[in-house]
């Protein structure tokens, strides 16, 4: 293990800290990760979130700079400087960010830039998840999802709006509008920006990191253990893609086969009833 | 008692509602460069684009603004040597509106890594919307080389021919998308887009279906597969795809807008005004929402409050400025709220926002000049009719409507003769519409020119078979002239179509009764004839239609009174006139023609 020494007076503390051989970001600029390896990486990092978490920390700064990566490939989460413990007595975080909100804009949920942690600080958490669901997106395509989606609108929309509603009525005014915003600003579907991934594990991939990265926090999850499933669920497709593609062939044989018979069933039915069509009995 | 036309003075056209189905296509914002809108005028679908709105100045937003750039910038800092990372600040740059930085990004990626694709397929995107074509066409096609089993370049030059209303090739490009990979839901809907554009509407509805199945939870899809329906008119199924989409959306504007559309079309205007009013509720600035509830209070019958929502709008749009294409808005706007204050029989307020509509654009539509004679025509002013409708004349010398209404002019000032010389070359000419047929048949009916008012009803009849008015116009003028069993026969043997219109409009339907009343006198059913003429104004006046309910019983006092004459009861005759010449409301002809049969009976009387 190599060790770094501070040569600061005795009086002083020394931290003592392992030396990581990288970091996420520098592995998606190198773009030698399989998809493979891209979901195992995905996974320790939502362990190490997941860890933090149920020791009420919120960490507010996550992105793939900040993930080190340790010469056995392990990863571990790094820069705490705007992390904070939140529990039941917690009072509210107050911006102290010039009113900007803490750490890396671009991988910052909608609801932490309009500073609803200021009121209820446990949004900070999906706060959290909605930055891990933007590393995922970038983990695959090399693209800041930030910089994709908040356009120069969505932030005109966001803080303009955000910023005449007194304080305590400002929750029930956002989730109004964060509503609309997300459905009227579908996620990118990762494919879109990286055709050369893996076609096999694309949908699971782009659920996932559309669970995670939703920007309306009501629908975002918060549950690690189905992260976990939809990883492992991706891995299983991935290691059998083979299996996997031959499932998939047979099941569209048989949808074509079932649309054929419907075709077929309403001609009959034309046919018996003095040449109406009678689609609405086909179900 | 005779339809004054095909098309009744009292009936206020209304313009034709603005704007169309909006779709949203599913997501990839790498290759749809803007929103699309269906505008549906007529038979005609267009296809329209967005446009690109003005940056703010907010304090807060521009360090938002510069936060997201400087951190970009720090990561260009760090991997100088990076197409990743240039490409990033380039996306940053772009949807920040500076286009030209972000270009500029865009090309120092590709220079490092020429197959960068999210640069090369962005900056092509850029080129779009400066509308650079050809360059991007050109960037399209390297990307084709380059990733040849991506749809996404091939469905990028689909997007351009779109553009450039080369629909033919769209559909060629795009179906070559769509084979490149069965699973990606873009093209599909693309194609779709395209289809309904060339009017092959259950190909797209198929093909709509086929995405759906695909992603089942996108309310994109199953609003695009609404507007498809209802573009097919099949209504039920597509008001079942915008409940849908807004199951999974609940704020979609667009779906609200489709699902109120269909609703006020399927006659649901109660429903559409509950779902109009929640959304305002939400969003207070959805102009078209606005007007869409106007239409659904007019459905219901509160005209004034639809007026009163269109004012609203209007209000908001004269913050807009003064350019042309907001001057035509305004003035649609105009005739829109003039049609209503018409309908709500406010005739000072309909004339003051039918003259705005007409300052707006003088140029733009006879619909407010039209309305405007009608209004006039109704207060009796009849020179301002002659020369409102004059001015259109000479503006829309095609539109008929408007030799009709100034034939209507002469008549009220009976001036029949003017009237006929109006509507007769039209259809001399053998291209008058069904209203021109009515009006010239009524004019010669007034004019007592009966066996002519046939023969041009017969003729319009003949041309145009299934119009309700001429059916009941003629059986009317065969009434008169004594073929009772011939004009009971075209009642009859048109009953079903006649009872649907009357249910329709209730004008009509006291019009019809009281032709009723007259089939029962004329066979000699007396009092069964009174009884129902009597049934017809008194509907006629329930439905606030005084004038009507007047001509009604002044239509039965003369058919009467002739009766009486025959018989040589002048004095019952006599009483029976004066009756009828007290009534204040009611139609000049049969005014003139009670007066007539009183001067001609006054002298009998006193000798």
């Amino acid at each position: 293990m190599n060790r770094s020494r501070s040569r600061s007076p005795s009086s002083f503390r020394t931290y003592v800290v392992e030396l990581a051989h990288g970091d996420v970001e520098e592995a998606i600029e190198a773009g030698k990760a399989d998809t493979e390896e891209k979901l195992l990486i995905f996974r320790q990092m939502c362990k190490t979130v997941q860890r933090i978490h149920r020791a009420r920390v919120v960490h507010r700064d996550l992105k793939p700079g900040n993930f080190l990566v340790m010469r056995d490939g392990t990863i571990r989460l790094s820069d705490f400087g705007t992390a904070r413990l939140i529990d039941d007595s917690s009072k509210p975080i107050l911006d102290d960010y010039a009113g900007l909100p803490p750490g890396d804009i671009r991988y910052t949920a909608p609801e932490i830039i309009s500073s609803l942690h200021d009121i209820t600080p446990h949004f900070a958490f999906k706060g959290d998840i909605f930055s891990l669901g933007a590393t995922l997106f970038e983990l695959f395509t090399g693209t800041v999802l930030g910089n994709q989606l908040f356009d120069a609108q969505f932030q005109e929309d966001l803080l303009q709006h955000m910023a005449v509603i007194p304080r305590d009525k400002r929750r029930e005014a956002y989730d109004g509008f964060i509503t609309q915003m997300a459905d009227s600003r579908p996620l990118p579907n990762i494919e879109a920006y990286a055709p050369f991934v893996r076609r096999c594990v694309q949908p699971i991939i782009n659920d996932l990191y559309r669970t995670m990265a939703a920007l309306d926090y009501n629908k975002r999850t918060g549950d690690f253990e189905y992260v976990f499933l939809k990883i492992e669920q991706a891995l299983i497709v991935l290691r059998n893609e083979d299996k996997f593609r031959r499932w998939r062939e047979r099941r569209d044989v048989c949808r074509r086969n079932l649309e054929q018979k419907r075709e077929a069933l309403k001609v009959r039915f034309a046919l018996t009833r003095t040449g109406k069509s009678y689609d609405r009995d086909i179900r | 008692m005779i339809v004054t036309s095909g098309r009744p003075l009292e009936d206020f056209e209304e313009t034709a509602p603005s704007g169309g189905f909006r779709v949203h296509p599913p997501s990839n914002p790498l290759v749809a460069a803007a929103g699309l809108s269906l505008v549906k005028k007529d038979a005609e679908v267009s296809i329209e684009w967005d446009e690109e709105k003005p940056a703010p100045t907010d304090d807060l937003l521009v360090k938002v603004r510069q936060e997201f750039v400087s951190r970009s910038q720090k990561d260009v800092a760090k991997h100088p040597k990076s197409a990743r990372a240039h490409t990033n600040l380039g996306i940053t740059l772009m949807n920040q509106g500076e286009l030209e930085e972000a270009v500029k990004e865009f090309e120092v990626a590709l220079s490092i890594d020429p197959r960068y694709y999210v640069a090369g397929i962005t900056l092509a995107k850029i080129m779009v919307e400066q509308d650079r074509f050809d360059e991007a066409e050109r960037l399209y096609s390297e990307l084709q080389e380059a990733f040849p089993n991506d749809p996404a370049p091939v469905q990028s030059l689909a997007l351009i021919a779109m553009r450039k209303f080369d629909f033919t090739n769209a559909e060629r490009l795009l179906r070559r998308a769509v084979g490149l990979d069965e699973n990606v839901v873009l093209p599909k809907y693309l194609l779709a887009i395209v289809l309904l554009r060339l009017g092959r509407n259950r190909e797209a509805i198929s093909l709509l279906k086929a995405c759906v199945r695909s992603e089942v939870r996108s309310p994109a899809l199953y609003q695009a597969l609404g507007v498809a329906y209802a573009m097919a008119k099949d209504q039920a199924r597509a008001e079942l795809n915008f409940r849908t989409a807004l199951t999974l959306a609940p704020t979609m504007s667009e779906a609200v807008h489709g699902l109120a559309r269909v609703l006020i079309e399927r006659s649901k205007a109660s429903v559409a005004l509950s779902l109009l009013v929640e959304h305002l509720e939400r969003i207070p600035d959805d102009d078209h929402a606005r007007q869409l509830l106007a239409r659904a209070y007019s459905g219901i019958g509160q005209h004034r409050s639809a007026a009163h929502q269109l004012i609203q709008v209007f209000n908001h749009l004269s913050e807009s400025g003064e350019d042309a294409p907001t001057l035509t808005r305004k003035a649609q706007l105009a005739s829109e709220i003039g049609h209503y204050f018409a309908i709500d029989r406010k005739d000072k307020e309909a004339e003051t926002w039918l003259l705005r509509a007409i300052k707006f654009a003088p140029k733009r539509d006879a619909l407010p000049y039209q309305n405007l004679g009608r209004v006039y025509l109704r207060g009796d002013r009849s020179v301002d009719a002659f020369r409102i409708l004059a001015e259109c004349k000479a503006l829309f010398p095609e539109d008929q409507v408007t030799y009709d209404l100034l034939a209507w002019v002469y008549i009220q000032q009976g001036y029949y003769d003017e009237g006929i010389r109006e509507l007769e070359p039209l259809v001399k000419a053998g291209k008058a519409d069904a209203s021109i047929y009515n009006s010239l048949g009524c004019v010669l009916e007034y004019n007592g020119d009966g066996v002519n008012a046939e023969r041009v009803l017969k003729e319009g009849h003949a041309r145009y078979p299934d119009d309700r008015g001429m059916i009941h116009n003629l059986s009317y003028v065969l009434l008169m002239n004594s073929k009772v069993a011939e004009g009971r026969q075209l009642l009859e043997q048109y009953r079903d179509l006649l009872d649907a219109y009357s249910r329709e409009d209730s004008d009509y339907d006291a019009i019809l009764t009281a032709t009723w009343g007259l089939v029962y006198f004329l066979e000699g059913k007396v009092e069964v004839g009174v009884q129902v003429y009597k049934q017809a104004s008194k509907s006629a006046f329930r439905i606030g239609n005084r004038e009507l309910a007047g001509a009604i019983l002044q239509k039965m006092h003369i058919e009467v009174a002739k009766l009486l004459l025959s018989k040589k009861d002048y004095v019952s005759a006599r009483r029976e006139i004066i009756a009828g010449l007290s009534i204040k409301r009611g139609r000049e002809p049969f005014k003139r023609e009670l007066k007539a049969l009183k001067v001609s009976i006054d002298p009998t009387i006193t000798r």
